[in-house]
């Protein structure tokens, strides 16, 4: 028997790989996501002039408050001023 | 890549570090990429795909606008195989080759039979080879990689890629017991 490369390679194409499981292709996935570099960090009053402008009422009520008051205090202004 | 996103475009979006862009690129390569090393590595493929797509996720925001996100895949795989799991995975390859054997369902003819005999022999075979042979092959025969492009991955030469081919096709069809037409009698 011989065997030209074009059909080697049909064979060997032919070849089934293993299914992957389900459980390995989600967890890749998560442990990739947690690997993503971050965002580089902002200036701080590029930052909070970037909350100002986004920040829904609703969401001022909460941590991004109290962050928001300590940028604005650090760049010398009252809140609000 | 297929449709009209490039990989131009989603190396970009990966550099920006766009949200949605690295799960893209997930959906776009993991079957190929795990296709690879399963038949690369055998049972180590599990740790091998998780390493690989891990090293992805730390350097994504470092590629270069040229970068062809396939070969790149393969290029963390192959170092990874080469540098950590190696040994591991050689042992373990054997026993789960015949795990992915071809099934033994009915078969329509004798034909279908003797195919599936030989597909059976050249995954046997494919087990035996050295890894360096085992790489090119699937990289170029199964993969459809240019010599160049495989080059890349395997950190040599176009010209030693088509010379380890073509080693590696007479070598794999010798183990497989189908002789290339130049070795017949």
């Amino acid at each position: 028997m011989t065997i030209d490369e074009a059909t080697l390679d049909e064979i060997l194409r032919a070849v089934p790989a293993r299914p992957l499981p389900e459980s390995t292709r989600e967890r890749a996935l998560k442990l990739a996501r947690a690997q993503l570099s971050p965002v580089p960090d902002m200036p701080k009053s590029q930052l909070s002039q970037q909350v100002l402008a986004t920040a829904a009422p609703a969401a001022l009520i909460s941590a991004d408050l109290v962050f928001l008051i300590d940028a604005c205090c650090k760049m010398g202004r009252g809140f609000g001023g | 890549m297929g449709g009209v996103e490039s990989d131009r475009e989603l190396v970009l979006a990966l550099r920006a570090r766009r949200p949605g862009a690295f799960d893209r690129l997930y959906q776009l390569y993991h079957a190929r990429l795990w296709r690879y090393l399963a038949r690369l590595a055998g049972s180590g493929a599990e740790d091998l795909f998780q390493e690989t797509w891990m090293a992805a996720a730390r350097n994504a925001h470092l590629l270069r606008d040229d970068t062809s996100l396939l070969p790149w895949l393969f290029t963390i795989a192959h170092n990874k195989y080469r540098n950590g799991l190696r040994s591991w995975a050689r042992q373990a390859r054997m026993q789960v080759v015949l795990a992915g054997a071809p099934s033994s369902g009915p078969l329509a003819s004798d034909e279908l039979v003797h195919l599936q005999r030989k597909i059976t022999k050249v995954q046997l075979g494919l087990a035996q080879l050295p890894d360096a042979h085992r790489e090119v092959l699937l990289l170029c025969a199964v993969e459809g990689l240019e010599a160049s492009v495989a080059a890349a991955v395997l950190g040599c030469t176009s010209d030693a890629v088509r010379k380890r081919l073509s080693r590696a096709r007479r070598e794999l069809a010798r183990l497989a017991g189908l002789p290339g037409k130049d070795e017949a009698i």
